[in-house]
């Protein structure tokens, strides 16, 4: 894998305002990469600073090992799908997604618009005013316009977020086909965290400007490497905890849990002895009803909250030593009753499901 | 009856609209349709004659004056009206992309300014600024660029496009600033980011999108510049005297106020069939916009 773009030290400063502080970021060709985050936390301005809208306070943007500097949006190799899509009301959808071949007389225009569209399911749609689409169709039109320039970078500013939940989960799927067929690196800018995780190779979750971790799917969510991180994505239990011991493997007491062992792998930050925080995710946690049996370690508690989800139950349940009761997601499989408040029951745990932070 | 009005939404639609639209058929439709009866009859001397001829229109098509004050009042007016536009745009474009949000209006009030006097009044600044003796030519003799007064400048057909282009100005500014303003900004982005530089990127986006906000322009400029006489009058001299002109000195010096109508609708027939056709090309630039 080659390196395709790369930040280093990059500082962006709106007047007093530092949006982006010490960012150093290498995005390798053909990779799908995610920019995830809350509002405010700079990952437009990153994604608008690789696109060349905006200049950065201080530090390199190189792409292909060319530095950006002073080179403007027009002749960077990069191509966007904005966040309003931007489709151009004064021209037909053909000619939405021939605009960026002026330049480029050597192509076929007729055949590489029939191409596009048919890449992006629009086939026929090419004689279309652009105000006749929906929002759907109108994102399709942004990426055939932006994918027919075979650009090396496609850089998606939230493209999904204006859309319906059911036209995003489709749209999803049909993004990371596309990224595959082309074999483009695609950015993608998100807030939503489980757009991020469906669809990226690697993310990077920023928070304030910095980047607060830089993971795959997966690592990202097993080990959020802070506290931030942890919230952020998906849902956690946060325990206090008292560290006895850090070697191989650490000791540690777990309020409610009592003594626990686990790995150093699972300490992602660097952890002393003394207080710290466990996290344990709602989904290893498991309520055992009457008549099931399991080798896991057992904790007694009390239902606090019910939630149900069809799919799902969201069990609050409140244990002896814990603050806040813990989140237990249970699958609501055939024969498995759904509790009422104030059941007593036993909950299930693994010790390496938790994740000790500082 | 009253009760029937007030009771529906059309009925308490057709109350409201009711004063306007009888203030609108006493003062334009009555005399209106005044000027056109007027154009089918005669004057003979003091009384009116009230047989149904065509001789008005007669004169009017045989007359080489009339066609030739007519013609160059549609010049003036075409001249006045790319004058403004042309000049206004670059202002609109101006306060709309470069003007920071919160000093707009200020800038829009600023414009506004030449309004606060009389028409009447700029006029005759005009007069002063382009006089014989005015600020320009003795601007210029001081200086030295020039060693006689410029005489183009006053009393003929260039000192009215002058004068009008300047008293129409605003009213050109502020449909393409609104135009302008309209504009989604990441559009402009976006043809940057497909290739195109900022220069193109005005041909192939800015000025379409603008294009509803020009023919307002025109047709807000030409429309009324065709039957300006004040200032014809006061800046034309001899040679710079227009249509407008010629139906006032027929309907209060010449007393022929039949042929002054009919020369007024010939005149007003003109102006609708060329701002037909601007509107007609405003639709086909309106066609897609959502």
């Amino acid at each position: 894998m080659t390196a395709l773009i790369t930040l280093e030290g990059v500082n962006k400063h709106y007047g007093d305002y530092h949006a982006l502080r010490d960012i150093d970021l290498t995005i390798n060709e053909g990779e799908f990469f995610s920019l995830l985050g809350p509002s405010g936390c700079g990952k437009t301005t990153l994604l608008r600073t690789i696109a060349g809208f905006e200049s950065v306070s201080s530090g390199l943007v190189a792409i292909l090992g060319q530095d950006m500097a002073g080179i403007p949006a027009n002749l960077r190799p990069t191509n966007m799908v904005f966040q309003s899509y931007a489709i151009f009301p004064h021209l037909s959808v053909a000619e939405n997604v021939a605009f960026g071949l002026r330049k480029r007389p050597d192509v076929n225009k007729k055949t590489a618009v029939a191409d596009a569209l048919a890449m992006v399911g629009l086939v026929g749609y090419g004689d279309r005013a652009a105000h006749a689409l929906s929002g759907g169709q109108r994102q399709r039109v942004a990426l055939a316009r932006a994918l027919i320039l075979k650009p090396k970078v496609l850089l998606l500013d939230e493209p999904l977020s204006a859309l319906d939940k059911k036209m995003r989960e489709q749209m999803q799927v049909e993004l990371i086909k596309l990224q595959r067929q082309v074999g483009i690196t695609f950015i993608l800018v998100t807030h939503d965290q489980e757009e991020a995780l469906v669809m990226s190779d690697r993310i990077a979750v920023m928070f304030e400007g910095r980047i607060g971790q830089l993971a795959d799917a997966e690592t990202l969510y097993r080990r959020p490497r802070n506290r931030q991180v942890a919230e952020f994505i998906g849902k956690m239990n946060f325990l206090q905890a008292d560290v006895a011991s850090v070697s191989e493997r650490i000791d540690l007491h777990v309020a409610g849990l009592g003594a626990v062992s686990i790995d150093i792998e699972q300490a992602p930050e660097r952890v002393d002895t003394g207080a710290a925080v466990v996290g344990i995710r709602p989904e290893t946690l498991s309520i055992i009803f009457d008549g099931e049996m399991t080798t896991q370690k057992l904790v007694d508690g009390v239902v606090d909250e019910v939630v149900y989800y069809g799919d799902m139950t969201y069990y609050d349940v409140r244990i002896a030593g814990i603050d806040k009761p813990l989140n237990i997601a249970m699958k609501n499989v055939i024969g498995r009753p759904v509790l009422e408040v104030g059941a007593a029951t036993r909950v299930a745990w693994d010790a390496r499901a938790l994740v000790l932070l500082k | 009856m009253w009760r029937r009005l007030t009771a529906t939404e059309g009925g308490r639609g057709l109350l409201m609209v009711s004063p306007p639209f009888f203030y609108a058929l006493l003062l334009m439709a009555v005399p209106l349709g005044a000027i056109v009866l007027f154009s089918f009859w005669t004057q003979d001397f003091m009384a009116l004659d009230t047989t149904f001829t065509l001789d008005n229109y007669r004169e009017v098509s045989e007359k080489p004056i009339y066609r030739a004050l007519l013609e160059r009042s549609l010049y003036v007016s075409a001249c006045v009206t790319a004058v403004t536009v042309i000049l206004a745009f670059p202002v609109a474009y101006f306060v709309s992309f470069h003007v920071r949000p919160e000093r707009k209006s200020l800038w829009l009030f600023l414009i506004t300014i030449p309004f606060w006097t009389s028409y009447l009044i700029r006029v005759f600044l005009w007069k002063v600024i382009l006089g014989y003796n005015g600020v320009i030519n003795t601007g210029l003799i001081n200086v030295g660029l020039i060693d006689e007064p410029l005489t183009f400048i006053l009393y003929n057909v260039n000192a009215v496009i002058i004068t009008l282009a300047h008293a129409f100005a605003p009213f050109a500014i502020l449909p393409i600033f609104v135009a302008l303003e309209k504009i989604d900004r990441s559009l402009l982005e976006a043809s940057q980011d497909l290739g195109e530089s900022k220069v193109m990127t005005f041909f192939r986006v800015t000025l379409p999108l603008a294009m509803p906000g020009v023919v307002a322009a025109v047709l807000i400029v030409f429309i009324p510049t065709i039957g300006d006489y004040v200032t014809p009058e006061l800046m034309g001299g001899a040679g710079g005297k227009l249509i407008a002109n010629m139906i006032q000195t027929q309907f209060l010096a010449l007393n022929n106020a039949p042929l002054g109508a009919a020369l007024a609708v010939v005149a007003m027939v003109c102006v609708t069939v060329i701002a037909l056709v601007f509107v007609l090309l405003n639709r086909r630039w309106l066609k897609g916009r959502s």
